[in-house]
Formats: structure tokens, C-alpha cells, sequence
């Protein structure tokens, strides 16, 4: 009789949680994403993530971009030495490509397949060019954990719980 | 209908004057003569419509977990479900959303109303404890990945000695209420962060993460599911519903002959022995009378313990800990900049702020460190006083809330059933109208 009753208010119970801790709140259900505007590149984008690789990823922001003959994010020499300079902040892993438009600009591509998250050409694109490159949270990748590794140790508190019918944010010019 | 593969695209604006902070533009926008600026790409997240197969799969494999562990009673055909529950929630799903986890969600859910719980998040929490009202621990049997990934790789299962089994029992009650306390403040989801499996599915993860999990895996070779028994949070919840279960396991149907087998073949210790009434009654009454006098003693040391400990709790926090970075900073200028403070700094945030922040979550963590206490102190209690009591029982029975439906016992059992010989069939159990009913349900 006891059990007989207890469960009857577990089904009750159970369904009226279900139904009601779904409807409860008025905010949408989220998925994780980086703000660009408090991103400070510091790199642990690039290890923190539970995937490998991670599912953060550099964005281009076209519309923003200057068209840099010589790109920050892409810029390699044979220089060598771990100095603070441009040619520290070039890509390690290549996935960045520029071709050729008209004199003296070229288009920069990310290969996503490539690119590592480790936020070198977003710091220099930020530091001398116009900062048309940042970091977004991929989704075709993202696992969307219930607590984002990333957001764990995240220094800027940069990545957040974005609603899921806009799961990006992107740069967009203000008008 | 968006797919998960499309692609959205934004239009790109004119360039027009950004953010003061970081995005100067120091080249001008150029004009083009013949380009069209391409657009970005962003990917979709994974089709919401997934979630109701997640969760349309996680009340099939229970119902049919029930079914073959209550009916088939079927040691193998259970195996090929958690082979399955291994490869789909725990390979293919990456191990997330889980029903472990979903405690901090719900948790996160209902102390902060920003946070909308999302559909499978909460099916994941209700569902298993549902099944575990009706049929037991099913949940734990067949369907959760971390419980068939130990289950599988088990080889032979050591005895626990009885003192260290009773102490380690009590870890997943103060492993949940920490659970609880860091998902209500949102520091972390401490759960998820120190889940020893997670790292395997993804084949990925900190170092630590893949090191616990490796122990845990080798430990499982030779003990019975370490995690599910002494760790997991969420165990606690379902043992507390498995106790009012409908249908359990019942080892023999017919009528037990006291040969310790069963108990013999439970590698997780479940199978409790006959017990006759202790012959000194008042020494054990004694006891008891100690311990309820010994309880609130307990509870109010424990209570003081957590709220002298709670700044020292309260520093796991990015927040207060940010905040004690800073005053560190303010006090000594000339120490290098951490990376903590720059991005605080970067932001155009005053120390002040992040002062006042750190405040109030140390005034939640004043308020939830001391309930720890009190909360670790009555499962103490509660736990001693449930290891006095002694239960009248005449046959070896399983243990309702510590049986996770594993199925091995029915085939060690030497009582003739009435369908010996003939395991194809499913076996009728002594009340067949009842048991039959999930039958139905599952087929």
C-alpha cells in the first residue's frame, strides 16, 4: 500500500517535473559560445576542450577585414626566437591562405579542417591589423557539454550560454 | 526544415565604425573594384529533432532492459544492450547528455532562472528514476554507458571487506550533496569535470581525467563497478526509488534452498544473506540509542566544520578567486599582471566590481558549505544506524537499492524452474499476470 502510494506520487511528481522544469523558464535552451568582445587570446581554447581538436575554431570576418598585403595571422619568416613581434603570431599549423584580389590587397581564408583554436592570428590580427579574426565555437563540432571545459578556465569569463536559434556570435559591423 | 549540415550565411554589411576596445581599424576597409565580399560561415548546432531520438532510446532500452532482466532473465541478451548503451550514449554521443550529469542541470535549472533546462536534459534525470519505481535500478543494468563500460571489463570481483565498504558507500550521498552545492552557487559541474569515463569516450581529455579513468577501468577488473558503488551521485537517487519498486529481482522463483550461490556469483556484494533476530536484543537497542544520541552531535560538529571551511571552499570559485587575485595585485603593483587580471582589466572592470561579485558568492557558500556539513553528518548517522538494524529474512534475497540488475545470479541458481532446459522460452515468474504487463509495454 506504502509503495503502492509512494510510487504513484514518483509518477506524478516525476511528469509534473518533467513538464514543468522544461516550461519553467521563460530563456531558451543555450548552447555554448565565445564572446569576441571579452576573448583576451589567451589560448586555452586550443587545450581546455574536451574534444581533439577542439570545436573552437577562427572566424573571418570578411566585411572587416582589411585586405592586409602583409597579414598578421598568416605572417611567416625565417626568423626564429619566441619575441613578442609579429612573426610570433603567425599560424603553426598552415591553415591560414591568402590569394591574390588586386593590387596591393589579398583574401585570407581559415581552414577549419587545420586550424587549432590556439588564437595566434586572432592576438595578431588584434594587435596590428583590424581584428577580423576571432574565435567561435563550431557546432557541427561542439559536443555542448553540460558545463563547457573551456568556460572552466576561461580567464575573461568570454564563454558563455548563447541561445540555441542564434548560436553564434558574430562580429558585425555597429551601423 | 534546417538540417545539421546547413549552412547559414549572414549578409555582409558596408564596414562602418567598430567597437572602441580592441578592434581599431588600422587599414581602412579597401575599396574593390570587381570583388564581392564572401560571407562567413556558421554552422548549425545539432538538430533539436536528435533529442527526441536520445530520449525516444533512452525509455526503449529501459523498457527492454526490464524486460529481458525481469522476464528472459538473461545474462546475455542484457549484455548485448550495454554493448550497445557503451556505443551509442557513451561513443557516439561523446557520453554527454548523461543522467549522472543531469543532476547539477536540474540543480543549475531551479536556482537560476536564466538557465531553461533543456527537454532531454530533463528526460535523462526522470526517466531512469521512473524505472527504477517500477522494475529497479534497470537504468544502471543495461542502459547507462559508465555502468556497462565497468560491467563488461569485469573479470572476477574481489570481496570489499565489510568496514571499508561501509565507509566507501557513504562517499556518492557527499559526493551528491557537493554536487548540489557547486551546481546552486555555479561554480563548476564537478560531476562532469571529474567523471572518470568521459575522457574514453571522447578520446580526449586532461591528463588527470584519462589517469582516474584508467584506474577506475583497471580497478573494475577486479572489483565490481567501483564507480556505480562507490562513487556515483546519481546511484543514491535511484537506490532511494528502487527500495518501492513493483518488480525486482528475484533471485529464485521458486522457493530458495539456502545455497549461497547467488550470493556467491553477485560480484557487487547485493545479495543479502538469510538473518535470524539477533539473540541480544538489548545490547543492540543500546546501540541504537547511542547513535540517535550521537546523531545531532554529529550533524552540528560537522555544520561548524563547513562554516569555518567554507572561505577555504569558496576560493574553488573563478569568481572569489579572481577577486582575492586582484587585492593581491592592488597590494603589490609591481608583481606581474595574471591572466586572470588582465582580461578584468581588459574589460575596463574595477577591482571594486569584482570585489562585490566575489561577496555574494561567498555569502552563498557561508549558507551552502555548513548544510554540506550537516547533510555529510545525518548520512553518517543514517547510514550506522541502517547497519544496526537487523532484518528477518528466511532466503537470500537481493538487495533492492544496491542491485543494478546485472542478471547474473539467475543462472547460477540451482532450483529447477519450470522452463529448465528450455531457455529460449521467457521464463514465467510466480506472479505471471503482474510481470507479464511490461511484456507488452516493451515488445
Amino acid at each position: 500500500m506504502l509503495r503502492d502510494s509512494v510510487r504513484l506520487c514518483g509518477l506524478a511528481g516525476g511528469a509534473f517535473a518533467l513538464g514543468g522544469l522544461a516550461t519553467r523558464s521563460q530563456a531558451a535552451e543555450t548552447v555554448w559560445q565565445i564572446d569576441p568582445e571579452k576573448c583576451t587570446e589567451c589560448g586555452l581554447c586550443a587545450s581546455a576542450c574536451v574534444l581533439d581538436p577542439t570545436a573552437v575554431k577562427c572566424v573571418h570576418a570578411y566585411a572587416q577585414c582589411g585586405y592586409c598585403k602583409l597579414c598578421f595571422g598568416l605572417f611567416r619568416d625565417k626568423r626564429t626566437g619566441n619575441t613578442t613581434s609579429a612573426e610570433n603570431v603567425r599560424c603553426p599549423t598552415d591553415a591560414i591562405s591568402r590569394t591574390f584580389i588586386e593590387d596591393p590587397y589579398y583574401q585570407i581564408a581559415v581552414d577549419e579542417n587545420r586550424c587549432i583554436g590556439c588564437a595566434l592570428c586572432v592576438k595578431g590580427c588584434h594587435q596590428f591589423g583590424n581584428g577580423s579574426m576571432y574565435l567561435q565555437i563550431r557546432h557541427d563540432r561542439c559536443a555542448n557539454c553540460n558545463q563547457c571545459a573551456i568556460a572552466n578556465v576561461c580567464p575573461a569569463d568570454a564563454v558563455v550560454r548563447v541561445p540555441s536559434d542564434k548560436p553564434y556570435m558574430l562580429k558585425r559591423p555597429k551601423s | 526544415m534546417k538540417l545539421r549540415t546547413a549552412i547559414g550565411f549572414v549578409l555582409a554589411a558596408p564596414m562602418l565604425a567598430f567597437g572602441q576596445t580592441a578592434d581599431q581599424h588600422s587599414q581602412p576597409p579597401p575599396q574593390f573594384t570587381d570583388y564581392r565580399i564572401p560571407l562567413e560561415r556558421a554552422a548549425l548546432p545539432r538538430e533539436s529533432a536528435f533529442q527526441y531520438v536520445d530520449l525516444a532510446l533512452l525509455a526503449l532500452m529501459l523498457l527492454l532492459t526490464a524486460w529481458i532482466v525481469l522476464t528472459r532473465r538473461s545474462r546475455k541478451e542484457l549484455r548485448i544492450v550495454s554493448i550497445f548503451a557503451v556505443a551509442y550514449f557513451g561513443f557516439y554521443r561523446l557520453g554527454c547528455v548523461c543522467a549522472i550529469g543531469s543532476i547539477q542541470n536540474v540543480t543549475f535549472g531551479l536556482t537560476h532562472s536564466s538557465y531553461r533546462l533543456p527537454l532531454t536534459v530533463a528526460g535523462f534525470f526522470v526517466l531512469p528514476l521512473l524505472a527504477a519505481l517500477f522494475f529497479g535500478r534497470v537504468f544502471c543494468g543495461g542502459v547507462c554507458p559508465m555502468g556497462a563500460m565497468q560491467d563488461l571489463v569485469l573479470i572476477r570481483s574481489m570481496k570489499v571487506p565489510a568496514g571499508l565498504k561501509a565507509i566507501l558507500e557513504t562517499v556518492p550521498y557527499i559526493y551528491l550533496g557537493a554536487a548540489i552545492l557547486f551546481a546552486t552557487t555555479g561554480t563548476a559541474f564537478v560531476i562532469c569535470e571529474y567523471d572518470p569515463f568521459v575522457g574514453m569516450f571522447r578520446l580526449h581529455g586532461h591528463f588527470w581525467m584519462i589517469v582516474f579513468g584508467g584506474v577506475v577501468v583497471a580497478l573494475s577488473m577486479v572489483i565490481g563497478r567501483p564507480y556505480c558503488r562507490f562513487l556515483c551521485p546519481y546511484s543514491v537517487l535511484l537506490k532511494w526509488c528502487s527500495h518501492f519498486a513493483r518488480h525486482s529481482v528475484s533471485v529464485t522463483p521458486d522457493g530458495c534452498i539456502q545455497c549461497h550461490l547467488c550470493a556467491n556469483a553477485c560480484p557487487f556484494d547485493s545479495i543479502e544473506a538469510p538473518q535470524v533476530v539477533p539473540a541480544n536484543r538489548q545490547q543492540s537497542r543500546r546501540q541504537v540509542a547511542n547513535m540517535l544520541a550521537f546523531a545531532p552531535v554529529l550533524t552540528l560538529a560537522l555544520a561548524a566544520i563547513g562554516w569555518r571551511m567554507s572561505p577555504v571552499v569558496a576560493s574553488w570559485d573563478l569568481r572569489v578567486h579572481r577577486a582575492r587575485v586582484l587585492h593581491q595585485a592592488q597590494l603589490n603593483p609591481s608583481a606581474p599582471k595574471t591572466a586572470l587580471a588582465e582580461a578584468w582589466d581588459r574589460h575596463r572592470h574595477t577591482a571594486q566590481e569584482a570585489y562585490q561579485e566575489a561577496a555574494a558568492v561567498e555569502k552563498e557558500f557561508e549558507v551552502g558549505v555548513p548544510l554540506l556539513g550537516a547533510w555529510i553528518g545525518i548520512v553518517i548517522s543514517l547510514k550506522s544506524l541502517s547497519y544496526l538494524r537487523r532484518k528477518v529474512s528466511t532466503d537470500y534475497v537481493a538487495n533492492a537499492g544496491s542491485c543494478v540488475s546485472c542478471a547474473r545470479c539467475y543462472s547460477v541458481c540451482p532450483v529447477p524452474f519450470r522452463t529448465y532446459g528450455l531457455p529460449s522460452l521467457p521464463i514465467i515468474p510466480s506472479s505471471p499476470v503482474e510481470d507479464r504487463e511490461p511484456v507488452g509495454g516493451a515488445a
